[in-house]
This record gives C-alpha cells, structure tokens and sequence, in this order.
C-alpha cells in the first residue's frame, strides 16, 4: 500500500500511515469543518491496510488540541482497532504533555471505552 | 424584534461595567472563528492564567464556536449570530453566543441545558460518554457533546434566553460563566 500524508494545519492533525517504515500516527490540532470528509480516507486507508497485513501496527497519537467532534471520531478510529484486535496485533499509544492533564484524561476516557492494547504516556 | 445582544447578556447577569474582551460577529466561519480562539488564547496568557485552566476556558470558547459557526452555516442570510467574551473586575469571564435555531428544536434544547445544569459533575461524565458511545456523527460534524463539554468544564450553570425571530426560527443566546479565581 501506498504510504498515506497529511500536512497539518492550524485546524487539522499531521496524519502519518507508512506501511514501509511502520509509522502510523496523528499529532497536532483536529477542529476540521468537515470531519467525515478529512478523516474519511484515514479511516478506509487503516481498513485496508489491517485487513491485507498480519504485521504488528502501532498507532501513536499526539495531540495538542481537539474538540468534541473529532473525540467521536477518535472514538470510531478505535472502534475500529477493536473490531481487529481478535486477529490482529494492534496497539494504541497516546502521548500527552507532563502539564496536559485534560489530554491525559481525554485518552483514558476515550481508551476505556473499547478492548484494545494502549497505553497512556507521558512525553 | 430581538433585544440588543449586550442589552440581553445584562438581563442574564452580566455586569454592564464589565469589559469586553472580544466581540465577533457574522460572518462566522472555521477560519475566522479559529482566529478567535488564537486571540483569546494570546488575551489569557497577557492575563497569566495558569496553563490548565487556559485549556479548559479554550474548549469551552471553541466548542461555543462551533455551535455559532453550525447554526450561521445553516441560516447565511439571516446576520443574527454573535460571540462576545466579556471579564469583570470580579475576574469572572463571561462567554456568550447567539445564534437561531428551529423553533421546533427550542423545547428540547431547554429541556437539555435543564439537565445539564441539574447534573453534578460526576453525572456529566457519565453523560459525555454515553453520548460518545452511542451517539453519531452528523453531517454537519455534530457529535451532540459540544453542549455536555461546556457544562463540564464551565463552574457555574449556563444561563439562556430565546427569543422569537420569526415563524420558523428563535434566537438563542447561551451564557456560560467562568470564574477565573476558582479555576
């Protein structure tokens, strides 16, 4: 598969998904004024390449800041690890700042919704 | 005929001494409201807010933008919609919008901001992940949390007045209180 790259932007995140070098991560600000329309093809890029690959896949998450719509969508992204996570050896690590304790809380309260392999770190 | 919006922010509460720190009005869109949020940001730093309570104010102040740049996108000709942030000598900071809604969707809306402010905050957190879980992303990008992320990071109940426009729509102005000592 094609490695798939985002630029980020003021009001979107820095998508990185890099089958070659095993790079899957999204860091920065998400506030798009579309949110199915950008996250859309990260969603059909991660189903694809999840269903054609056994390899581990590690997804890393940084941000800096998001709103409630895209805590939905991050919501989705996870489900969708955890409709995998039976077959597939998938593991999420969300980053936050040692002062950003909202995006601490954030990441455990989106992570504790879904069955899957994560941990919270401290950058 | 609605009221002046600053002649409606006193009626709920706002002290008419208190200083405006920034007043944006139509049009709204992601663009200019995302300068918004950057200028308020740079405003608290100038007033050395502490780092924490910065980011709560800027999810409130984001996720109240959000719901104004929604609803303007869905009534373009109609120039009703504002945002204005005022502070007092109390240090309280005050974050107001208005914008029209349906007057079919007014019930409900009151009858959720009811909740909302009846709920403690262990209730809202409970409420913001139901409404994650099981809630659907609109077209719009409406998640229906913006609301339930206000309640929960503002310290005080938000207040509210609607106001008829016009056969199909109704003014809505939200209040939301930020106690800036307390925080």
């Amino acid at each position: 598969m094609d490695r798939y790259f985002v630029e980020a932007t003021k009001m979107t995140p820095q998508i990185e998904l890099d089958p070659i070098n095993k790079v899957f991560s999204m860091s920065g600000n998400s506030r798009p004024e579309n949110p199915m329309q950008f996250y859309k093809p990260i969603f059909e890029w991660l189903t694809a390449y999840i269903e054609s690959s056994d390899d581990k896949m590690v997804f890393k998450v940084k941000m800096d800041y998001f709103n409630t719509s895209t805590s939905k969508v991050l919501l989705d992204l996870f489900e969708l690890f955890e409709k995998f996570a039976s077959n597939k050896d998938i593991h999420v690590v969300w980053y936050y700042q040692s002062d950003d304790e909202e995006m601490q809380e954030a990441g455990e309260e989106l992570l504790d919704l879904v069955e899957i392999s994560y941990e919270v770190k401290e950058i | 005929m609605s009221l002046p919006i600053l002649n409606v922010l006193e009626n709920l509460g706002v002290p008419s001494v208190a200083s405006e720190v920034l007043i944006l009005n139509e049009p709204f869109d992601w663009s200019n409201t995302n300068a918004i949020i950057g200028q308020i940001d740079e405003r608290l730093t100038l007033r050395a807010i502490e780092l924490p309570a910065k980011r709560k104010i800027l999810k409130i102040v984001t996720e109240a933008l959000d719901n104004v740049c929604k609803h303007a996108f869905k009534y373009p000709s109609q120039h009703v919609s504002s945002f204005i942030c005022h502070l007092d000598m109390a240090d309280r900071l005050y974050i107001s919008t208005r914008n029209l809604v349906p007057n079919l969707e007014v019930g409900n809306l009151i009858k959720t901001i009811q909740e909302l402010n009846y709920s403690n905050q262990e209730e809202l957190n409970k409420l913001y992940k139901e409404q994650l879980k099981n809630g659907k992303l609109s077209a719009e990008g409406d998640a229906g949390l913006g609301l339930i992320e206000i309640a929960r990071k503002s310290s005080e109940h938000i207040k509210f007045t609607v106001e008829f426009h016009d056969i199909e729509t109704s003014n809505f102005t939200f209040l939301i209180t930020v106690d800036l000592k307390n925080y």
